[in-house]
């Protein structure tokens, strides 16, 4: 969990979990693919663009399961 | 934030880089027409090469390596003739193909003028500006965006050396959120130090949203500023960031494409090429002449300019290093743009890799002729928010502003004025 402390983020610290294409399996730190960190309130986000195969999408690890649908149709 | 290798694919420009590659396939404008009399030359930098532009004698234009082949001497200094440009030092001549027409002080039957290239590149003329193409034969047509055909307009043309590297600037497009920091609250702030009103200031409402969708020619960027809905202009038209390196924005009263053309990876030339539209039913004359003008971005002080709009975009753009350094920024949700716009980049160098032609490289005349581009008209629902102030944007340098606003206020020239010929 350490990768995702953003009180002591470390570059090399947080470029270490997403290494590959979650479709096609090259590695995403080609330097004409896209892996690029933006945070999204509690959480790192990586957003991949894989120039061999054109997946586009954003990878986070999951540091708490929530159930927002069920939330939601209680409320319904 | 992105590694080390990727920011370089993204930022370097020079020839044989990825990314230097895929901008030469594109038409950069490279002076105003007004720059280049009869006979005259101009140096450019474009895309890491020092080249001279010139007209020659028959009034047609040549862009070439600055140094001549001979001994290094600059062309710049060089004698346009009837067909080419001729060194200054010892005579050699060198047609618009970069051929070597002439050594006059070789034997008469020499063939080492055959033997001498020097590298040379397409131009074209279009709105009032010089066009460049660098890139591999065939040669795509230049795109005919509307502000560069448009009629009945005003045109001014504003430009700036940025001692920094292309792709901050472009981002900088595709960051809608700075609009209400660096041209609202910090307007204020400037305003303050002053001694001017802050309240007359209309740029500081709070982004309730914004959004990029992909279009035929770019990204179009979109907002809804508190107290707008969707219905908004800003939201439901927007404005684009054309592929490689323009943004266009304005107004009910003008228009202006920001046209950024790397000089290398430090530098980028910059054009405000402004259009100001006359209120309904006023026509402007035909032959007005198109100013052009310096925006300062700094003064006398080394200080940077930050009273004007466009000087705190240069500010910002500048202090973020000559190369702005990647590897350490914390983007957020309101950054997405910025990612956008990086993979579309990495997108269009895909495809040119594969064999294929990137976005906005044309090769049906029709289909470049008169491209219309959408934008708002009605800015922040103020309808003509940035023509009003006129004098708070780089167009306040314009030599001719006063008889601009005039012209297409109440269709009538300053006399005496002698201020719009350049």
């Amino acid at each position: 969990m350490r990768y995702f402390n953003q009180a002591s983020i470390d570059t090399k610290e947080i470029r270490n979990p997403v290494k590959f294409c979650p479709c096609c399996g090259e590695s995403l730190r080609d330097p004409k693919s896209l892996l690029n960190l933006f945070t999204q309130g509690e959480e790192l986000v990586y957003f991949c663009w894989c120039r061999h195969c054109t997946w586009r999408g954003e990878i986070k690890a999951i540091t708490r399961v929530l159930a927002p649908e069920l939330a939601s149709e209680r409320e319904a | 934030m992105l590694t080390q290798e990727q920011n370089e694919t993204l930022i370097r420009v020079g020839k044989g880089t990825p990314v230097g590659t895929l901008l030469r396939r594109y038409w950069f404008p490279i002076a105003a027409s007004s720059e280049l009399t009869k006979s005259g030359t101009k140096k450019v930098k474009i895309l890491g090469e020092d080249l001279v532009l010139y007209r020659d004698k028959s009034e047609k234009l040549g862009l070439v390596q600055e140094r001549c082949p001979h001994r290094g001497v600059s062309l710049v200094y060089g004698i346009p003739e009837e067909d080419g440009i001729r060194c200054q030092y010892h005579g050699w001549c060198f047609n618009h193909q970069g051929a070597c027409t002439e050594q006059p002080n070789e034997p008469e039957h020499s063939t080492f003028k055959d033997r001498i290239n020097i590298s040379a590149y397409h131009t074209e003329e279009l709105g009032g500006l010089i066009f460049a193409y660098m890139g591999p034969e065939p040669v795509p047509v230049l795109p005919k965006y509307d502000l560069f055909v448009k009629e009945n307009v005003i045109r001014t043309i504003g430009y700036a050396e940025i001692p920094c590297n292309w792709l901050q600037i472009m981002e900088n497009s595709l960051d809608p959120i700075h609009l209400e920091w660096l041209h609202g609250r910090y307007f204020e702030h400037v305003f303050e130090q002053q001694g001017r009103p802050v309240d007359e200031w209309p740029i500081s409402k709070h982004h309730v949203k914004i959004g990029f969708d992909k279009f035929d020619y770019g990204i179009i960027k979109k907002r809804v500023l508190e107290g707008q809905t969707e219905e908004c202009e800003d939201w439901a038209i927007g404005h684009p960031v054309v592929f490689p390196n323009m943004l266009r924005v304005g107004d009910l009263g003008a228009h202006t494409f920001q046209i950024r053309v790397p000089m290398d990876d430090t530098h980028t030339y910059h054009f405000w090429y402004t259009c100001f539209i006359p209120v309904s039913g006023i026509e402007v004359p035909k032959d007005y002449p198109i100013s052009m003008y310096e925006a300062p971005l700094k003064d006398e002080n080394g200080q940077y300019i930050t009273d004007y709009i466009d000087g705190q975009d240069m500010m910002a753009w500048v202090t973020q290093g000559e190369i702005a350094n990647r590897t350490i920024e914390r983007l957020g949700t309101s950054d997405k743009g910025i990612i956008m716009f990086r993979q579309m980049v990495l997108e269009e160098l895909a495809k040119l890799e594969k064999g294929l032609d990137p976005i906005c490289v044309f090769r049906d005349p029709q289909a470049a002729e008169h491209i219309k581009l959408p934008q708002e008209e009605d800015k922040f629902s103020v309808g003509d928010l940035l023509s009003g102030v006129a004098k708070d944007w780089n167009t306040r340098y314009a030599p001719n502003l006063d008889e601009i606003i005039s012209l297409c206020k109440h269709g009538k020239l300053l006399t005496g004025s002698g201020s719009h010929t350049t």
